[in-house]
């Protein structure tokens, strides 16, 4: 609780603080970050507190994927950017530097002075190797993703139980000689 | 090697064979070039970086070919970003990594090197030196952001709104209620909504207005009038 008590941006999607606001549901905020890196730097959060990627639910992804897509599309239309970049810093080490979970849009123009290109590392062979062993044998169980919640769930039980049916009865037909 | 001239008659279509043909990536997934794999499933390949910006740094391929994300149909937007987020996990438990970065670049001015749409995994230690992800800040006079929110809001909101005023949905909608029986229809709302839900996963081409629209459908308590609205009251006074 005293986390999300904290967090700046819990507050701003309380209302506790102010902030210039571009995208509202019930899920999510779009805000123009309060510590630009550039014009247009936008801040898309879900409005439950989470710190890392790793806590939000899979459905949740997809829903602020979304809505990235879409605000990159509008970064493009409306500030006539030359191109986007998108972000998640994903723990401290990796840059990130508030506790609440967020992706970062950022609309690129020439001359903006930001560099996002990095100095390629020589690994060898052998290192590679590892890594993609390593990688594959954590990479196993992808594939089932958390769907959310629907409030009537009674009625995907329905169909199902008509599937079911149906291949009882195809089942049935395809006994008789 | 194909002229100006050739370029030029050829469909839109054509020209996307053409790219595909020579994208290294495309090749990468069809398996004409080797490559490290590290995750595979219908719609995305995962495979090592051979430039890597740091030790397990992961290229996560869409198979289809899009240069760009804006060109990306929405479930295949969700789709990448829900296996980000668990190869991002593999990094953290698999290699020890102490974050990672989650990054895309759109268009050659942000960074993008090839024509094939791409999201980066990148693993973070401690030492690593990487410094380009941890974003300076930079001093905006509020009646730029000011201008730039506004320019912003109105597109989003045509972007989502316009959707909402499809005809196409409009047409159909009576068809899908027409094939309800009777007793669904007595049964309302909550029958109504979920009833809608499988048919849009199964429907081609119209899937992704149609599942924008029907989401706000679904979520009557979100109107992007109101949003707009609430956005102009809160203004901040000056």
């Amino acid at each position: 609780m005293s986390q999300k008590n904290n967090c700046e941006f819990c507050q701003i999607i309380g209302k506790k603080i102010n902030a210039k606001r571009i995208f509202e549901d019930e899920k999510a905020l779009a805000i123009l970050s309060p510590h630009p890196c550039c014009a247009g730097h936008i801040l898309l959060m879900p409005k439950e507190h989470f710190s890392i990627i790793e806590q939000v639910p899979d459905y949740l992804i997809a829903h602020l994927s979304k809505i990235t897509n879409k605000i990159s599309i509008a970064v493009f239309e409306a500030l006539q950017a030359k191109g986007t970049n998108i972000l998640i810093q994903n723990g401290i080490t990796a840059g990130q530097k508030t506790n609440h979970f967020m992706i970062h849009i950022i609309p690129r123009k020439e001359n903006d002075g930001l560099d996002f290109q990095w100095q390629p590392k020589q690994l060898n062979q052998e290192q590679m190797s590892t890594i993609e062993l390593n990688l594959k044998e954590a990479t196993k169980g992808i594939g089932d993703f958390e769907k959310e919640e629907k409030k009537p769930v009674r009625l995907d039980k329905k169909i199902e139980k008509i599937d079911k049916e149906e291949n009882y009865l195809i089942k049935q037909l395809n006994r008789i000689p | 090697m194909v002229t100006e001239e050739e370029l030029a008659n050829m469909s839109p279509e054509q020209i996307q064979e053409l790219q595909k043909q020579n994208c290294i990536f495309c090749h990468i997934i069809s398996g004409k070039v080797a490559s490290k794999k590290i995750y595979e499933d219908d719609k995305v390949l995962a495979i090592l970086d051979i430039n890597p910006a740091n030790p397990g740094h992961i290229l996560l391929l869409i198979k289809e070919h899009y240069q760009v994300m804006p060109q990306i149909p929405d479930d295949e937007i969700s789709h990448i970003f829900m296996v980000a987020k668990a190869i991002s996990h593999a990094c953290l438990k698999a290699l020890k990594a102490q974050g990672t970065n989650i990054f895309i670049a759109n268009g050659a001015l942000a960074g993008q090197k090839a024509p094939h749409f791409m999201l980066h995994i990148i693993p973070r230690a401690n030492v690593d030196g990487i410094k380009i992800f941890d974003l300076p800040e930079k001093d905006i006079p509020d009646d730029v952001l000011d201008q730039i929110r506004a320019g912003l809001t109105n597109k989003i909101n045509e972007l989502l709104g316009i959707k909402t005023e499809e005809p196409v949905v409009l047409d159909k909608k009576p068809e899908e209620i027409g094939t309800k029986s009777e007793k669904e229809k007595h049964e309302e709302k909550k029958i109504k909504e979920p009833e809608e839900r499988p048919k849009q996963e199964k429907s081609g081409n119209k899937k992704e207005e149609t599942k924008e629209i029907k989401k706000r459908e679904q979520k009557p308590e979100i109107d992007l009038d109101d949003i707009s609205n609430f956005i102009i009251k809160n203004e901040p006074k000056k």
